[in-house]
């Protein structure tokens, strides 16, 4: 299985797909600390509830501003089987591996990692924005190992947001199906959702659990051990059904 | 190979049937490919010859039936690139994946030596273009790119879905002259085609489809010889031949010389029986066995494959 995971590493790796995702997530990752560094402290952002960072707790929330990448991690783990349908490399795949499952945990797993580097980046890039901030004015940024614990929420939302993306599109053919299927729950139906019934957004994958890893406890979602198991079981079930479309369907 | 795997056909098609909805792809189709020989798979468009071959490789499940690669179903092989290549039709490659890039990946895909990369694409003379992302490649090197991942397990089955395809004469000359020297060396080759003028330099063993089913199987003479052949005629008194071998029901067509004529839709015995009854002498009497495209078209019934069908139409000033 570490050498399939491998391969499918090299699969994202060997193309300049992941470069594009990877520069859209840090770019808009860049932007929203800047913004958020701007209007920190002025009276538009107390009204919008940013506050400048004054402590550990508030660089662990402006670290958080780094979870955007992970929809980015969400379309590189879509892509990572129906880019194969796309570009009829799937047929050279499975006359590799013809039992097929072990390939499609492989991809989810190789998406995984590759979101947690996603999510590690785009958590770090608000620390260390925040560390030349402070340094500019001679100050040291608050820092503790509640820090690093941020960051590292950040990269496992983002690993699960690939893997989800991975395991779903696992069950499409179509790429544009399965980019547009995932960010359009992502950012649309699990907005409708938690716009009409407030009280299950704790229970949606996106806005709800991998939020629930950086949420610093403004707003009511289960404890980052409850969303862990709920991912863990999203995933499985998504996983599942990959697996059992991609075992019965015919390659073309 | 073990003396058991000697002894099994490299490849056995068991009453397959291959059907998606309401259409039946391919209908109780049986066949072997035995080991040492290059065998042609044969049939119109949408005779179902691909659809075969991606069941053979595991590729598309059997509605009923089942096909054996050495002996087992491909799925069962242990490392299955190294004893099975493949070339489809429909597999591609990532445009923005280097040749060898590609290959690295199906070396570790398959547990494969990548010590054989270089080999491989010396040997599809494509290793000035390794380098180049698979996006800027022709067709023909895309179908080298494909014979180099075939390869690239060194081994003893090879299974080609038109690997002429794209091919510039001199790429297909080195086909023909590889593929006769892979079974030559005790390999077994099944590689389907269109191009019938280089099957006929080819193949030893043909296996012929049409809708689903097949229409014959055996040895290229076999099957030549087995359709409708012509009867080669020279005499001196051509001519009252000729007419009596009309009135018999023969179908003629002129020769060489006006001595000499071919005539179809009779037997040769019954042609020397006529010429005797007529009291004409002959100079020369043979039956000349059909090409393959001759004997595929009767075979199949059908018109001729579109890459050797039509005539070019004449340009609009030659046009009346």
């Amino acid at each position: 299985m570490i050498g399939l995971i491998a391969i499918e590493v090299a699969k994202v790796r060997t193309t300049r797909f992941w470069i594009g995702l990877l520069l859209g997530g840090v770019g808009l990752v860049m932007l929203g600390v800047v913004a958020t560094l701007a209007i920190a402290g002025s009276p538009e952002g107390r009204e919008a509830g940013i506050t400048p960072i004054e402590t550990v707790e508030d660089l662990r929330g402006f670290i958080a501003t780094g979870s955007i990448v992970g929809v980015f991690a969400l379309v590189l783990g879509a892509t990572t089987m129906t880019t194969e349908h796309r570009h009829r490399t799937l047929s050279g795949t499975f006359l590799a591996t013809p039992t097929r499952w072990p390939v499609v945990v492989a991809k989810t797993i190789g998406a995984g990692v590759a979101g947690f580097v996603f999510g590690l980046i785009g958590g770090s890039i608000p620390l260390l924005a925040a560390a030349v901030t402070f340094a500019a004015k001679g100050d040291a940024v608050p820092f503790g190992s509640s820090v690093i614990v941020a960051i590292a929420a950040v990269g496992a939302g983002s690993a699960f947001s690939a893997a989800m993306g991975a395991a779903v599109g696992a069950a499409l053919r179509s790429q544009l199906v399965a980019i547009l299927g995932v960010l359009g729950w992502a950012l649309v139906v699990e907005s409708v959702l938690g716009a009409l019934l407030p009280r299950a957004v704790k229970w949606l994958p996106f806005t709800g659990l991998t939020t629930s890893l950086t949420e610093t406890g403004t707003v009511d979602l289960f404890s980052p051990l409850v969303s862990g198991l709920l991912m863990a079981l999203y995933l499985a079930i998504a996983l599942a059904v990959g697996i059992v479309v991609t075992m019965v369907r015919d390659v073309e | 190979m073990s003396a058991t795997a000697a002894l099994q056909p490299a490849i056995e098609v068991v009453g397959l049937t291959k059907r998606f909805g309401e259409l039946t792809a391919v209908d109780d189709l049986s066949f072997t490919v035995p080991h040492g020989r290059v065998t042609g798979f044969l049939g119109p468009n949408g005779a179902g010859k691909t659809t075969t071959l991606r069941v053979v490789l595991g590729l598309a499940a059997p509605s009923e039936g089942e096909a054996r690669v050495l002996g087992r179903r491909y799925a069962s092989l242990d490392r299955p690139t190294a004893r099975v290549g493949a070339l489809l039709e429909s597999t591609g490659f990532h445009p923005g994946r280097t040749g060898r890039a590609h290959l690295r990946i199906a070396a570790r895909s398959g547990r494969l030596d990548p010590g054989r990369i270089g080999a491989v694409l010396d040997q599809v003379a494509m290793g000035e273009y390794a380098d180049r992302r698979v996006g800027g490649y022709s067709s023909g090197m895309r179908q080298r790119l494909g014979l180099a991942t075939a390869l690239l397990g060194d081994p003893e089955v090879l299974v080609l879905d038109e690997p002429g395809n794209g091919l510039d004469p001199a790429g297909v000359a080195w086909l023909r002259g590889f593929l006769r020297a892979y079974a030559d060396a005790g390999r077994s080759v099944l590689v389907s085609s269109h191009l019938l003028a280089e099957m006929a330099q080819t193949v030893d063993r043909l296996v012929v489809i049409d809708r689903g089913r097949l229409v014959r199987e055996g040895p290229v003479e076999a099957i030549t010889s087995a359709v409708a052949q012509d009867v080669v005629v020279r005499s001196p008194d051509a001519p009252r031949l000729r007419q009596a071998l009309r009135e018999a029901g023969g179908t003629i067509a002129d020769g060489d010389d006006p001595s000499s004529f071919s005539v179809a839709s009779l037997p040769i015995e019954r042609v020397g029986e006529i010429a005797s009854a007529e009291g004409v002498v002959l100079h020369e009497l043979r039956g000349r066995a059909a090409s393959l495209e001759q004997a595929f078209l009767q075979l199949t019934g059908g018109e001729p494959p579109p890459d050797e069908a039509p005539a070019i139409p004449p340009p609009p000033e030659e046009r009346s």
